[in-house]
C-alpha cells in the first residue's frame, strides 16, 4: 500500500513539474474501421499556430504530449482522403475520439512559374533560358547543367550515366557520332529547349519490339533559320605559323547545312577528325578489304610515341561540308563531303640491325621524305524510316592522290625513291529491316569496287646481280594495278527467351580481285622488262559461307556468352604469266566463350577463351617478285597462309572508391601456328629478298600487366604505380638460317600527382622501359630507355589559364629535354579566347625511338620541329 | 546564390514511408552506391512564424542535418507529408526548404494532376550498399582525386584539366559532413 502511494506521489508530481500534458487518442471510419496515416495537428485554443503533431499509426491511435499554459486546446485531423474535424478539448491528459467521413480533396494544380522541366510520357523538354547563365556561349555549356545530364571531356553527352545515342537539330541527325562540332558551337541563345527522348529506339519498326534503355536528344530552334559558328585564327614564328578554323552551320527545319575550313602547319593533323568510327564499325570492316592496300612504300620510320606536333612539319588545308535534306515526311538525304590537301616534309635517319644467330648486320641511311596528299570523300546516305520498315543506304565515293619521294642517304648511295599511290574507291551499304510474321527480319548488303594504280621508281636501281647481271644501272620502274571486288549479304535474326539471347546470322561473300604488275630496268641506254619472274597477272576469287551465332546468358551480375561462328571458305588463285596457281577449301568451326563477374560491390573479373583459324589476304599474294620499295623484292609463291591460334583474356580489378584504392590485373596468353615463314636475305647493301616459305612454326605470346592507385587525402597526392612484362617468342628465318627467336619488354611506371592547393595542380611521372631481344636463347641486345615527365597547370576558375610541361628523357644514344609552355586568356564580352604557346622552348632538334621486330632492331633518328611561339584567338558569331 | 543558377543533382532518393526509410543512390565514377537512412535521422523542431507559400499558409520548422541547418515551409493544408530531398514527416508538404546559409534552395514550382496514377520505379540496376558516412568519404576523395580518376579513363592532358576545372566548381556540396 505504502509502495503503491509513493509511485502515484511520483507520477502527479512529474506531470505538475512539467506541465507536460498527455492526449492519446483514436480516429475510424463512420463504419468503426481504425484510420492510419491521418495528421493530428494540436493548436491553442482559435489559433493556427501549430504546438505538436502526430500520425496515427495502423491501429489508428495517436499519442501527442502538449506543454501550454491554458485552459483548452484544439485537437485538428487532416489527411487526403477524409474531413478535417477540429474539437476544442480541455487542457488536461485525456483521450479523445475521432470519428471521420470521407471527403477526398482536390488539390488545386498550379504553375508559379514555367516549369524549367517538363515531362510528356517519355519525353522531357528542358527550357535552355532557365539554365543559361552569362557565361554561357554554347547550347553544350547549357545542356552540361540540366539535371540528369553530364558531359564528357570528348564532348560525349551522357544521361543518366548513359551516353545518348542520337543527336538531332528539329529531328534531324545531321552529323551522325560526329556531334560535338554542333554541340560545341551553336550558340543556346537560338535554342528554345533540349529535349531528351528516354528510351528512345531511333528505328521506329522496332519501336515497340526491342526497348531501349539508351536515350536520344533533340535541339529545338527558337526561330526558322539559324546562322552560326565559331572560328579561330592563330599565328606565330620559327618559321611563319598559322592556325585557322572556321565552321559556319545552319539550321531550319528541312534543311541543315556544316562547313568547315581548317588549314595550318603546327604540326596538328585535322584530317583525323573526320574518321571517327564506332567499335561496331571496327568489327565489320576487318572482314572486307584492307582500305588502301600496301601494296608499295616509301621504307618510312616507325613513329616516335609522343606527340605528333612535336614533329609533324604539315601544311594541311581541309574543307569539310554536310548536308542534310528532308525529302518528303519519311525520307531522309544526308551528304558528308570533305576534301584535304596535306604536304608533309620529314627528315630521320635509321640504323637497321639485323640479327643471326652468331652474326649482325647492321645498316645507317638518313631519310629525306616529303608527302603531298590529296583526298576526297564523299558519302550519301539516304534513309526511310517509319513504322513498317527501316531503310538506309550509304554510297561512299573515295579518291585519293598520294606521291612520296625520298632521299635516301647511305655510305654505299645515294637513292632517290618515288612513289605514285593513287586510290579510287567506290561503296554501297545497305540496311533494311522487315516484319516477317511476327519476328524482324535484318537484311545487309554491302559492295565495294577499288582501283590502285601503284607507280614506284628508284634511282639509281638495286638488287643489279639479280636483275642487270651484276651491273649498276640507273633506274628500276616498278608498276602495280590492283582491283578489287567484294560483296557481302547477311541475314539476322534476334530471339529473346527470359535470361538467354540467340542471335542467329548467315552470310555469303565474294571477293574477286586481279593483281598486274611488272618491273622494268632503265640502263644507260636501253629500257628492258625484268622478266616472268619480275611480273603478276594474279585472278583470286575468295568466298565465304558462313552461319554465325551466338547465345547470351545474364543473371544478375554475371554474364556468360558463347559464340559458335561456322564458315566455309574457298580461295581460288590463278596466275597467267607464272602458271602458277591454287585452288582450297576449309570448314571452319571457331567457338569462343567468355564470362564477366562483378561481386562484392567492388570486384570484377571476366576470362575468355578463343579459337581462331585465319586465311591469308590475297593482297599478300604474288608468285612473282614486286619490288616493294627501292631496297626490298618480295615474293610470296606458296599457298595461302594459314594460323589457328588459341587466345586467353583474363582481367581482374578491386576498384574502391570510398578508401580510394583502384587496381587491376590482367593476363594475355596466345599461341598461334602458322603455315608459312618469310624468308629473308639480307645484302650487303642493306637490301632484302623477301620470300614465303612452307615451314611450320608457332609463336608463344604471354603478357602481363598490373597497376594500382592510391589517394592520400591528407596530402592531396595520388600515388600510382604500372607495372607490365611481355615475352614473344617464334622463329625467324634469315640468310638461310632458320633460328628461335624471343623478344621481352619490360615497363615500369611510378607517378605522383597532387593538388598543394586548390588551383594548382603538379604531376610528376617517370617511365622506365627495358627492351631485350634474344636470338637461340642468346641475348643479342638490349635497351633500357627511362623518360621523366613533370606537369604543373592551374585551375583557376575564370580568365588566366597557365600551363606549364617539362620532359626528360635518356635513351641510350640520345637525351632530349624538352620544356612547352602555354597560356589561355579568356574575354567574356567578346566571347573570345586569346592562347599563347610556346613549344619545344630548348629547341630540341632530334629524338630517337626504337622499334623490334622478330629478328632486327629499327632505331630512328627523328628530326624535330624548332621551338615555336605562336598566338591564337578564338572567336564565336 | 544566383537566379537561374540550378545546381545539377545526380542522385535518386527514394522513400519508403511504410518502413520510415530514405534509400539514396548515388554514382561515384567508377560505382554505383546505395545507402538507407531512417527519417528519423531528420528531427524537425517546429517553429511559431507562419506565412504563404503558392497561396498556402504555411508554418515553419527547423532541423539540423548533414552540417547545415535547414528552414522549411510547409502546408498543413496539404495533408501529404513529403517534401523536397530528404525531407519529409512534417504534417503538410513542404512547399519551400533552404539552409540557412541559403547556397541551397528548394521551392515548389507547380502542382500537377496526373490523369492516371504513375507508379514511381526503383531502378534495378545493381549498385553497392553502403553507409551514408561512407559514401560522403568517397564523394570528398572524389573532389580532390578527379585527375587521377579521369587519367584512369585515359583521356587526353586538355580535357583532364577541363575536367579538373568542373570539379572545382562542385566544392559545396548539399551534405557537409
Amino acid at each position: 500500500m505504502r509502495y503503491f502511494s509513493t509511485c502515484l506521489f511520483f507520477f502527479l508530481s512529474a506531470a505538475i513539474l512539467s506541465g507536460q500534458v498527455h492526449y492519446t487518442g483514436q480516429v475510424e471510419n463512420l463504419k468503426g474501421e481504425a484510420l492510419d496515416n491521418i495528421n493530428i495537428l494540436i493548436y491553442p485554443a482559435n489559433s493556427e499556430m501549430l504546438l505538436a503533431f502526430d500520425v496515427t499509426d495502423e491501429k489508428g491511435e495517436f499519442q501527442v504530449d502538449v506543454n501550454i499554459k491554458g485552459d483548452s486546446i484544439d485537437i485538428q485531423t487532416s489527411s487526403i482522403h477524409y474531413e478535417k474535424q477540429r474539437k476544442r478539448v480541455a487542457n488536461h491528459t485525456q483521450h479523445v475520439s475521432f470519428k471521420l467521413a470521407p471527403d477526398v480533396k482536390q488539390l488545386e494544380a498550379f504553375t508559379v512559374r514555367a516549369a524549367a522541366i517538363d515531362r510528356r510520357g517519355d519525353t522531357l523538354s528542358f527550357m535552355v533560358s532557365s539554365f543559361a547563365l552569362e557565361k554561357d556561349r554554347s547550347i553544350e555549356d547549357v545542356i552540361r547543367r540540366m539535371p540528369g545530364i553530364e558531359v564528357e571531356p570528348g564532348g560525349t553527352i551522357l544521361y543518366q550515366g548513359i551516353p545518348i545515342q542520337k543527336f538531332y537539330v528539329e529531328g534531324l541527325d545531321l552529323m551522325g557520332g560526329r556531334y560535338a562540332i554542333v554541340s560545341g558551337n551553336l550558340p543556346h541563345g537560338n535554342v528554345s529547349t533540349i529535349e531528351i527522348m528516354e528510351n528512345h529506339q531511333p528505328v521506329r519498326i522496332l519501336e515497340d519490339r526491342i526497348s531501349s534503355q539508351q536515350a536520344s536528344l533533340n535541339i529545338k530552334l527558337k526561330r526558322h533559320v539559324s546562322i552560326t559558328g565559331q572560328g579561330n585564327m592563330g599565328a606565330g614564328f620559327a618559321p611563319l605559323l598559322w592556325d585557322a578554323n572556321i565552321t559556319p552551320m545552319m539550321f531550319t527545319k528541312s534543311i541543315q547545312l556544316l562547313a568547315s575550313y581548317q588549314a595550318n602547319n603546327t604540326g596538328k593533323d585535322v584530317s583525323k577528325q573526320m574518321r571517327v568510327l564506332t567499335p561496331e564499325e571496327f568489327a565489320r570492316m576487318a572482314e572486307r578489304p584492307s582500305e588502301k592496300p600496301g601494296l608499295l612504300n616509301q621504307p618510312t620510320p616507325g613513329l616516335p610515341d609522343f606527340n605528333e606536333n612535336r614533329y609533324l612539319d604539315n601544311n594541311i588545308h581541309l574543307v569539310n561540308l554536310n548536308g542534310l535534306i528532308k525529302l518528303t515526311q519519311d525520307l531522309e538525304l544526308r551528304a558528308n563531303l570533305y576534301f584535304y590537301n596535306d604536304y608533309r616534309q620529314q627528315e630521320s635517319a635509321i640504323k637497321r640491325t639485323f640479327y643471326t644467330p652468331g652474326d649482325s648486320l647492321v645498316f645507317e641511311e638518313s631519310i629525306q621524305g616529303r608527302e603531298n596528299i590529296n583526298y576526297l570523300q564523299g558519302e550519301f546516305t539516304l534513309s526511310r524510316n517509319v513504322k513498317k520498315n527501316f531503310l538506309k543506304n550509304v554510297l561512299n565515293v573515295k579518291g585519293d592522290w598520294n606521291n612520296q619521294h625520298g632521299l635516301f642517304v647511305n655510305d654505299v648511295e645515294d637513292v632517290r625513291q618515288s612513289l605514285k599511290k593513287p586510290f579510287k574507291a567506290i561503296s554501297n551499304d545497305l540496311k533494311s529491316i522487315n516484319p516477317m510474321r511476327n519476328h524482324l527480319i535484318e537484311f545487309s548488303s554491302y559492295i565495294s569496287y577499288d582501283y590502285s594504280p601503284f607507280e614506284l621508281s628508284a634511282k639509281p636501281g638495286r638488287f643489279e646481280d639479280i636483275l642487270n647481271e651484276g651491273n649498276t644501272y640507273p633506274q628500276s620502274l616498278q608498276n602495280v594495278d590492283l582491283q578489287r571486288f567484294y560483296a557481302k549479304h547477311a541475314a539476322g535474326f534476334v530471339f529473346n527467351h527470359g535470361k538467354i539471347t540467340y542471335t542467329p546470322r548467315v552470310g555469303f561473300s565474294i571477293r574477286k580481285q586481279l593483281l598486274e604488275s611488272a618491273l622494268n630496268v632503265l640502263t644507260t641506254d636501253t629500257l628492258f622488262n625484268a622478266g616472268k619472274a619480275f611480273a603478276n597477272d594474279l585472278e583470286g576469287t575468295q568466298t565465304r559461307t558462313y552461319l554465325q551465332s551466338g547465345v547470351e546468358y545474364r543473371d544478375g551480375g554475371f554474364t556468360l556468352r558463347a559464340s559458335l561462328p561456322l564458315s566455309w571458305q574457298t580461295i581460288k588463285m590463278d596466275d597467267a604469266i607464272q602458271e602458277k596457281g591454287q585452288f582450297m577449301e576449309r570448314l571452319f568451326f571457331d567457338p569462343g566463350l567468355s564470362f564477366a563477374l562483378k561481386f562484392k560491390g567492388f570486384w570484377q573479373i571476366n576470362g575468355g577463351w578463343s579459337f581462331n583459324n585465319r586465311l591469308g589476304d590475297m593482297d599478300g599474294q604474288n608468285y612473282g617478285f614486286i619490288l616493294r620499295d627501292y631496297r626490298s623484292l618480295n615474293q610470296n609463291a606458296t599457298p595461302i597462309s594459314e594460323t589457328q591460334s588459341h587466345r586467353w583474356v583474363s582481367y581482374l580489378s578491386y576498384k574502391n572508391p570510398i578508401t580510394s584504392f583502384f587496381s587491376s590485373f590482367n593476363y594475355l596468353f596466345s599461341n598461334s601456328r602458322h603455315n608459312l615463314i618469310y624468308s629473308n636475305a639480307v645484302y650487303t647493301d642493306g637490301s632484302i629478298v623477301r620470300q614465303a616459305l612452307l615451314i611450320p612454326n608457332t609463336s608463344i605470346i604471354h603478357s602481363v600487366s598490373a597497376q594500382a592507385s592510391q589517394f592520400i587525402r591528407k596530402m592531396r597526392m595520388s600515388i600510382a604505380l604500372k607495372v607490365s612484362y611481355s615475352n614473344q617468342a617464334g622463329k625467324a628465318f634469315v640468310n638461310d638460317a632458320l633460328y628461335k627467336t624471343d623478344n621481352q619488354f619490360f615497363q615500369l611506371n611510378p607517378s605522383i600527382s597532387m593538388q598543394p592547393v586548390q588551383w594548382l595542380n603538379l604531376e610528376y611521372n617517370v617511365k622506365l622501359y627495358y627492351l631485350q631481344t634474344a636470338i637461340e636463347a642468346m641475348k643479342s641486345n638490349d635497351i633500357t630507355t627511362l623518360t621523366h615527365q613533370f606537369v604543373l597547370y592551374t585551375l583557376f576558375r575564370e580568365k588566366h589559364q597557365f600551363g606549364f610541361n617539362l620532359e626528360y628523357y635518356d635513351q641510350p644514344s640520345n637525351n632530349a629535354f624538352f620544356a612547352d609552355l602555354n597560356y589561355r586568356y579568356s574575354i567574356k564580352k567578346t566571347k573570345t579566347d586569346i592562347e599563347l604557346v610556346w613549344n619545344n622552348i630548348f629547341n630540341v632538334d632530334k629524338y630517337v625511338s626504337y622499334q623490334t621486330s622478330s629478328f632486327a632492331l629499327y632505331e630512328t633518328r627523328f628530326y624535330l620541329r624548332p621551338a615555336q611561339f605562336y598566338v591564337k584567338v578564338g572567336f564565336r558569331f | 546564390m544566383k537566379p537561374g543558377h540550378i545546381t545539377r543533382f545526380l542522385f535518386q532518393i527514394y522513400k519508403d514511408h511504410k518502413n520510415s526509410k530514405i534509400i539514396y543512390f548515388g554514382h561515384i565514377v567508377p560505382t554505383r552506391f546505395k545507402y538507407e537512412e531512417e527519417m528519423s535521422e531528420i528531427k524537425w523542431n517546429l517553429g511559431t512564424d507562419t506565412s504563404h507559400v503558392l497561396d498556402y499558409a504555411a508554418n515553419q520548422a527547423f532541423a539540423s542535418y548533414g552540417g547545415r541547418e535547414w528552414v522549411v515551409w510547409y502546408a498543413p493544408a496539404l495533408p501529404i507529408n513529403d517534401g523536397p530531398y530528404k525531407f519529409s514527416g512534417l504534417p503538410g508538404l513542404i512547399l519551400k526548404a533552404y539552409d540557412t546559409k541559403e547556397d541551397y534552395i528548394f521551392e515548389a514550382i507547380s502542382i500537377e494532376k496526373l490523369k492516371e496514377p504513375t507508379d514511381i520505379e526503383m531502378s534495378e540496376r545493381t549498385a553497392v550498399a553502403t553507409t551514408r558516412r561512407n559514401f560522403l568519404k568517397a564523394e570528398d576523395n572524389l573532389r580532390y582525386d578527379i585527375i587521377n580518376r579521369v587519367k584512369e579513363a585515359g583521356v587526353g592532358n586538355e580535357l583532364e584539366q577541363r575536367m579538373a576545372r568542373r570539379m572545382l566548381k562542385r566544392n559545396n556540396p548539399i551534405e557537409l559532413e
